[in-house]
């Protein structure tokens, strides 16, 4: 199931969706079989709305990435502070959220 | 209230305790190891066969392990709450001397030398290894019931609960294996919902730890920023013990937290009074893809927990709408372990395993940059979110288990949509446990999904529990009677 919002606003031209399919084929290097090559086509052509999304996503500059790819990690964007310190402190140290 | 209940209500047989109940029995000598493990083995060689959740049955190991186990327990030398206890592995988790598969003809022979340090970590702590678990091949491809155990590709397990209908994926094995009583707890993995996803659909608490508090070497990777390694049980203190066996810092994995863990078990019955929950309910419960019974039951469920004394407030992060497309991106990195062997061998993959693959390199490098920035904005607006309350909560699935698909059916999705109720969680690496919270008109389990902040995982389980212990859902175990074909 999909989100309706994930669908194209407008249906793309075929012969274009196949050249581009093609193409990105190309680039990443790799091989496909005949009986693989068109349910490749379908899950690819699924896709398309998803990433069409994430490159028309809103990003400011100054936006980095988590190039860590911790992101549960202390320094790392989501740590919060107090919850853990480096070394030998545990997370014993956190207040308890909430009462027994 | 329970007799009415879909499934059986647990006996004193040993397949059918917790692994809390085995553990007590082990510490009270009520029973012995080797007693424990050749129940477990018998049940193995007696069901097996039709739920699918074994690949490699380990007993001449298993009883020398429980021999000692009950040696040392007679000399009062407990090691603790695993010992003596029988546990099973998913099949991504290296045994020394054991062939891991990873659920493929690729790995069919596939030896390792050295044991991980959670099978390490598992062993000294004096658990008995009953074998590998099955899983869907490289704990990304489509459940299958076809194959031979022997030579592979191999069969996912069948869901305990209706033997025609999956686990879920990809910790199949664990959660048939689990939910029947043929091992008293299980270890699976989760890249984007494989421990959560059996273990709701198999009825069992499911937790993914927090990224970097349980190592993940020696493991079979899928995606090395979104795997984790984590508990499935019967019980939120069975879940409780077996994480604390597992983790803490891993000098050799430098993913893996240095500090300290706290113990999983001390607070565990304390409660949730005055305790805080966020409810995604935008995003989560209006989505339109979720199974009305999954949201009646987790609806009960959040009343419930008022009931205890907690506070739920609506919550959202508007980027938890491109989860998926940041998820999809980051598959390019399972693409990038697997790229020279497909290249070479691609006939070695299941076809809808290998099509996933190759689906999966068709991501730009700039696409995969930006998912890493919207990654970096997701994880600030759950960060935000958890700084107004103690977790996250939500229904745990997207519906109850369904029918296995056609054998020949190729996979239409590289993102499946129901995969938001997972892996949101992997993309940010907070703790993550689903509960059982019921079962639909059709008898199959159901479940909620507790969130915490990073590191954790203690009052996640905690949460759990004050739940649990409140319901009947844990305490039913799936008739053995309908394990047919």
């Amino acid at each position: 199931m999909s989100d309706a919002a994930d669908q194209p606003s407008s249906t793309p031209d075929p012969a274009e969706l196949q050249a581009r399919f093609e193409a990105e084929i190309a680039v990443a290097g790799i091989t496909v079989s005949g009986d693989d090559r068109a349910p490749l086509y379908a899950m690819w052509t699924e896709l398309q709305p998803i990433r069409a999304r994430l490159r028309n996503a809103s990003l400011a500059l100054e936006e980095e990435p988590s190039f860590t790819q911790k992101p549960a990690q202390l320094g790392a964007g989501i740590t919060l502070a107090g919850v853990l310190v480096s070394g030998q402190a545990t997370v014993d140290d956190k207040p308890a959220g909430g009462q027994p | 209230m329970s007799g009415n209940l879909p499934g059986l209500a647990a006996t004193t047989e040993i397949p059918d305790l917790d692994l809390k109940g085995v553990s007590e029995a082990l510490q009270a000598r009520r029973i012995s190891s080797v007693e424990s493990t050749e129940a477990y083995l018998r049940r193995i060689e007696q069901h097996d066969g039709v739920l699918q959740a074994y690949i490699t049955v380990t007993p001449e190991r298993a009883l020398e392990q429980a021999r000692s186990a009950d040696a040392e327990i007679a000399r009062g030398e407990r090691r603790g709450p695993l010992h003596g206890v029988p546990i099973a592995l998913k099949d991504l988790i290296a045994v020394a001397g054991v062939r891991m598969t990873g659920g493929s003809q690729v790995l069919a022979n596939h030896v390792p030398t050295e044991d991980s340090p959670i099978t390490t970590r598992l062993v000294e702590a004096g658990a008995v290894i009953l074998g590998k678990l099955s899983m869907h091949e490289f704990a990304f491809g489509r459940p299958a019931t076809d194959g031979s155990m022997q030579d592979g590709p191999f069969p996912t397990g069948r869901n305990p609960w209706n033997v025609q209908r999956i686990t879920s994926g990809s910790s199949s094995g664990s959660g048939a294996a689990a939910a029947a009583g043929l091992c008293a707890g299980a270890l699976g993995s989760d890249t984007g919902g494989s421990i959560r996803g059996p273990a709701a659909m198999c009825g069992l608490i499911g937790h993914k730890p927090t990224y970097g508090l349980v190592t993940r070497r020696g493991c079979l990777p899928q995606c090395w920023s979104l795997d984790h390694v984590g508990p499935m049980t019967r019980s939120a203190w069975d879940a409780a013990v077996m994480l604390q066996a597992i983790a803490g810092h891993d000098p050799g994995d430098a993913s893996t937290s240095s500090a300290r863990p706290p113990s999983y078990t001390r607070d565990l019955e304390a409660g949730v009074r005055g305790m805080r929950f966020g409810l995604p309910r935008r995003f989560y419960v209006e989505w339109p893809g979720l199974h009305p019974d999954v949201r009646a039951a987790a609806f009960a469920a959040f009343a419930e927990l008022e009931r205890q004394g907690a506070t739920i407030v609506d919550v959202d992060a508007p980027t938890l709408d491109q989860a998926q497309g940041i998820w999809g991106a980051m598959l390019s990195e399972m693409y990038e372990y697997h790229r020279d062997v497909i290249r070479e061998h691609p006939e070695r993959y299941r076809s809808p395993t290998r099509l996933l693959m190759l689906a999966s390199a068709l991501c730009s490098a700039h696409d995969l940059v930006r998912a890493q920035r919207l990654r970096a904005r997701l994880a600030r607006e759950i960060r935000d979110i958890l700084q107004g309350v103690d977790a996250i909560i939500f229904p745990g699935q997207a519906e109850p288990a369904t029918p296995f698909p056609p054998s020949d059916l190729a996979p239409t999705e590289l993102v499946r949509a129901a995969s938001r109720y997972t892996n949101v969680w992997n993309l940010v690496g907070l703790p993550a446990c689903v509960v059982p919270s019921g079962f639909s008109a059709d008898g199959l389990p159901v479940s909620i999904q507790v969130v915490g902040r990073p590191f954790d995982d203690a009052t996640v389980l905690r949460i759990a529990r004050s739940y649990e212990r409140a319901t009947p859902w844990h305490t039913r175990r799936p008739d053995p009677a309908g394990w047919k074909l």
